[in-house]
């Protein structure tokens, strides 16, 4: 059996040619090292109770009824079909740092999304697809076909232009857009005002979409590590700053440290979840952190 | 720096290495590396710009003091470090008088009495070590001058040197001296090296053992004289020196010497006996016994003599000793050596002449026997009794008076003017030369002598040969009615030392001489000359002159029995013969010289631009002199006898002769009596000194005054605390960058 679990790597993976198959290696990796079966009870929508026979999986029992009915009842999940998922991947000029020796945020944040858009898709779900950077760039309807994963894969083969991200403003026009409820994903950086950003999503809560944010940051812009003098080029338009990170370390990780709390904190109140990603984490953390949210839902 | 200011500044800084305030450039280093920094820093593209931007916003100004601060101090650290290696001191502070650049005058006692030996090594030796160790302490712009006190005084390096390796080398290389000191001309060349250096803070360092002799004016204690003494020191003092005295003596210390050694015949003809006296001198502090006494004669081991010592008191040892061969012998007395080796011998040129060579001038010459006016003289002189195949010890010439100006009276040791009626500039010119070079002149009064040009060309005012001038002639030798007799005045002068401690028939011999007519001789005011024999009215018969080196008698009679009935007594030849040995005496004078003092000897002026060289007594090649011409005279000047022992000199042509003398330590070094503080500054009244007991507190006391007002060693404390806190701020700046 290959030893999928070594493309949980983004590295690894990203010597991997081709989208598609990085996705699925990555899939792969996710269910060799987690579940047996990941597609085993698994969906959104809850069907019904039915009477345990002997020879069910005890874990589909729901104990809560046992324990005031003193039966023992199986949930009975309804096939999802209808869940959507709507993929939002920011493609501003910022997704495409990257710290020596890891992939760019971008590219983490298009493991993630292909991985997932795999994995929906094999459950018989829908996945749609949104690029964006100051204004919506791409966006793929949501579709449930198989066949989807081929057009989901090919938009996302694009590489982040020289453009900033509005990251407000874009979730507005979106949550406009998107006209079915369903689950909307966010990767991005969002280096953006957090009152504007939360917002936004905002927004999408309001249109009741269930919202997860995936908050793709390079390692370097949470602990900013260097030492040198070093002159920073500002991207997506800002000014350069030169500056000794010696004596700027501290304050800088001050101002990220609140920026991430206001973010956090913003995304709670809402009831968004909210899960940091760092592009030196192991991929499968993204995938599980998404599932995790999803089972919490559930339940 | 190099002169002193008019007015002084509170605070006076120089740099013993100037030149390295250049580097003080290189403060400017850590600026560069700053900016060199900031242009090389590498550049990243980056995202979160938000965030550094609002950091940078709130920290600038905080980071840019930090950065400022660091800046300054590592500039300041450089600099520190640059004027440290620069060696800085304080040249004045306020009224403080620091360890400025100081002109270190050392003076080393080089007198004999150094020379004394403590556990192996001589107090020189010590003295050495103690001036190599206080040259080595001095600090770097201090300038060194060497002296050596002495008799005479040796400035070894008289322009003060910055080289204190040099200087070092030069201590290195002293040597013991054996002479005396002269403490005048030693503070005189103090004064004049310390002029010689514009640096204006002294000091000035005496390393001697104190002893009492050395450090006596030459006027005695504390009396007139020593003005030139007193010159000097007020010239030093003026200078404001630090001057120290350390003392390398030990009080108590005993010492013995032989302190004089003399032949007592004025003349040593070969064969004769001669009695050469050499005084023993114990200086304490016990008595000694059984003390071996040698006499050595040309390196022979001669006689030897055990005496008894007292403490204090000087014993003459006498040896009958006898010169078979003429010529220069050195006979040297000598004691078993003791802690002062140098004055444990003693030498003497005993310079034995085949015959004493006389020259009878006669006025009245006349070929019958006991007519002519040297008769009796010449009879007395070489009576012609001596054995076969010895001859007499003095050979007599007789010439008429017209014969003197055309006698080289170059070989003859003694002339004597018997009755000669006058002499012409050109004779007295020639007799003048011949005393020059030792020789003796005896001059006998007579009827013819012309008391106007004697007076006039020989006595000339008491500058000339004779030591009076000639009066009228007293009495009448004609009627011989009545007589003078002599008054042998005690019998004090060697012309009459035969007739002392003598029985009465003999002594009436001289007393009852029967002189009836004499010349009055008139002795100016405050003369040296000595009466040898008078009248008894008082009148001087015969003076003997002062005038060194050769010997000049007067008689006021004649050499005949004109006058007197002296020439028919038996005390008659004595007298003369002891008259002319004594003033043959000056060909064998000073013959021994005191170390330190120069030779001089003066030959026919035939001799004059002849080479000669001196073998000294230390051996080597021989030292090349030429004789000067002075005055229708042949000079050798001799300089270099700083050390004890005999010298032989070795005349060229066209005057081929060979002598030696000797040259012996000043018998007052032999006294180990010692100075203490007060006698110290008694004999030296207005010297501001320390006494210093020995070397190490020289050495801690130089190196204290050396240490203050040097600034290098603040500035390094200062460049370890900057590097503190250099490191401190570094590490807390980065801290709190990295917080």
């Amino acid at each position: 059996m290959e030893n999928y679990q070594s493309y949980l790597d983004p590295q690894t993976l990203a010597s991997v040619e081709g989208l598609d198959l990085q996705a699925r290696l990555l899939v792969e990796g996710y269910v060799a090292g987690m579940h047996p079966s990941p597609y085993h009870g698994f969906s959104v929508e809850f069907a019904e109770h039915r009477e345990y026979v002997p020879g069910d999986d005890v874990r589909h029992v729901d104990w809560k009824v046992w324990s005031k009915t003193d039966k023992l009842y199986l949930k009975q999940y309804e096939e999802e079909t209808n869940l959507l998922l709507y993929l939002l991947l920011d493609t501003s000029e910022s997704m495409s740092y990257a710290s020596e020796g890891r992939v760019s945020k971008f590219k983490y944040a298009q493991f993630v999304v292909a991985a997932l858009a795999y994995l929906i898709l094999q459950q018989q779900d829908s996945v749609g697809l949104a690029l964006f950077d100051d204004a919506v760039r791409r966006y793929l309807k949501p579709a449930g076909q198989p066949s989807h994963l081929k057009e989901v894969i090919h938009l996302l083969d694009v590489t982040p232009a020289r453009d900033k991200s509005d990251l407000g403003a874009v979730l507005h026009d979106l949550s406009e857009r998107f006209k079915k409820r369903g689950v909307v994903a966010i990767f991005s950086d969002l280096l953006d005002d957090p009152t504007k950003v939360l917002a936004g999503l905002k927004h999408f809560r309001h249109r009741r979409h269930e919202v997860v944010v995936f908050h793709v940051l390079d390692p370097d812009e949470v602990d900013f590590p260097f030492r040198d003098p070093t002159l920073f080029l500002g991207m997506e338009g800002l000014p350069d700053v030169a500056a000794d990170p010696a004596a700027l370390g501290a304050a800088y990780r001050k101002e990220v440290g609140a920026y991430l709390d206001a973010l956090k904190k913003g995304c709670r109140m809402i009831d968004i979840d909210y899960v940091p990603l760092r592009t030196d984490q192991p991929l499968d953390v993204a995938l599980s952190a998404y599932l995790a949210s999803r089972a919490a839902r559930k339940r | 720096m190099e002169s002193m200011p008019t007015f002084a500044p509170i605070l006076a800084v120089g740099f013993a290495n100037a030149g390295l305030l250049y580097g003080l450039a290189a403060a400017s280093i850590p600026i560069l590396i700053h900016l060199l920094n900031r242009r090389k820093r590498r550049e990243v593209r980056w995202a979160a710009m938000r965030f550094l931007a609002a950091a940078l916003a709130k920290n600038q100004r905080r980071i840019r003091i930090e950065q400022w601060l660091l800046l300054a101090l590592r500039c300041l650290l450089v600099a520190l470090v640059v004027g440290a290696m620069a060696k800085p001191f304080l040249e004045s502070f306020g009224n403080v008088i620091p360890g400025r650049r100081t002109h270190r005058v050392v003076v080393l006692d080089a007198s004999m009495s150094m020379a004394a030996k403590v556990g192996g090594t001589t107090r020189f030796d010590q003295a050495k070590a103690v001036a190599s160790q206080f040259v080595k302490d001095s600090r770097r712009g201090d300038a060194v001058s060497l002296v050596l006190m002495g008799d005479p005084p040796r400035v070894v390096v008289g322009d003060p040197s910055p080289n204190l390796e040099e200087v070092r080398k030069e201590v290195d290389e002293l040597t013991q001296g054996q002479g005396g000191v002269d403490l005048e001309a030693t503070f005189e060349a103090v004064d004049r090296v310390m002029e010689a250096s514009s640096i204006p803070q002294k000091e000035l360092v005496f390393l001697s053992d104190l002893q009492a002799a050395s450090w006596r004016p030459r006027g005695g204690d504390g009396a007139s004289g020593d003005e030139g003494l007193k010159r000097s020191i007020a010239r030093i003092e003026a200078r404001q020196p630090r001057s120290v005295v350390v003392d390398l003596g030990k009080a108590g210390a005993g010492n013995r010497a032989v302190v004089g050694l003399e032949a007592d015949a004025p003349v040593i003809t070969p064969g004769a006996t001669v009695a050469v006296t050499a005084l023993v001198r114990n200086f304490g502090p016990s008595a000694a016994e059984g003390v071996r006494v040698r006499l050595t004669t040309d390196g022979r081991l001669g006689p030897e003599q055990v005496v008894d010592l007292p403490v204090g008191e000087v014993v003459p040892v006498v040896f009958n000793q006898q010169f078979p061969a003429p010529g220069d012998h050195v006979v040297e007395a000598s004691i078993d050596e003791d802690a002062l080796p140098p004055d444990d011998r003693r030498l003497l040129v005993a310079s034995v002449r085949e015959a004493v060579r006389v020259l009878l001038v006669d006025g009245d010459f006349k070929s019958e026997a006991f007519l002519a006016e040297t008769d009796f003289l010449s009879q007395a002189l070489a009576p012609g009794e001596s054995a076969e195949g010895e001859p007499d010890p003095i050979r007599v010439e007789v010439v008429p008076e017209s014969q003197l100006a055309r006698r080289d009276l170059g070989s003859y040791d003694v002339v004597a003017l018997c009755n000669v009626a006058q002499f012409s500039p050109v004779e007295v010119k020639a007799l003048e030369d011949f005393l020059e070079q030792g020789g003796g002149v005896v001059v006998f009064g007579g009827d013819q002598v012309s008391a106007e040009n004697y007076n006039r060309l020989l006595f000339a005012d008491g500058r000339g040969i004779l030591p009076a001038s000639l009066g009228e002639v007293v009495g009448d030798a004609a009627k011989k009615e009545s007589a003078f007799r002599f008054d042998p005045l005690g019998f004090r002068h060697p012309i009459l030392a035969d007739f002392r401690n003598q029985a009465d028939p003999v002594v009436a011999g001289l007393t009852q001489t029967q002189v009836w007519s004499y010349h009055k001789l008139t002795l100016p005011k405050d003369s040296t000359a000595r009466v040898a024999l008078a009248f008894d009215d008082g009148d001087p018969a015969v003076i003997e002159s002062a005038r060194r080196p050769g010997r000049a008698f007067l008689a006021a009679l004649p050499a005949d029995a004109d006058w007197s009935n002296w020439p028919a007594h038996r005390s008659y030849p004595p007298v003369m013969t002891a008259l002319i040995m004594e003033a043959a005496s000056g060909r064998q004078a000073d013959r021994t010289i005191q170390v330190g003092r120069p030779f001089d000897q003066t030959f026919p002026g035939s001799a004059a631009g002849a080479a000669a060289t001196v073998v000294t007594p230390k051996g080597g090649a021989a030292t090349a002199v030429k004789l000067k011409a002075e005055g229708g005279l042949a000079r050798l000047h001799f300089e270099q006898t700083d050390a004890a022992g005999a010298y032989q000199v070795r005349l060229g042509p066209p005057a081929p002769t060979e002598l030696t003398f000797t040259a012996n330590p000043d018998p007052a070094e032999s006294d180990p009596a010692k100075l203490e503080r007060a006698g110290l500054a008694e004999r030296l009244p207005g010297w501001k000194f320390t006494l210093l007991d020995n070397g190490r507190e020289l050495a801690r006391s130089a190196a204290s005054v050396g240490r203050r007002g040097e600034l290098h060693r603040p500035l390094l404390y200062g460049v370890l605390a900057l590097l503190m806190i250099e490191s401190f701020a570094a590490w807390r700046f980065g801290r709190a960058g990295s917080r």
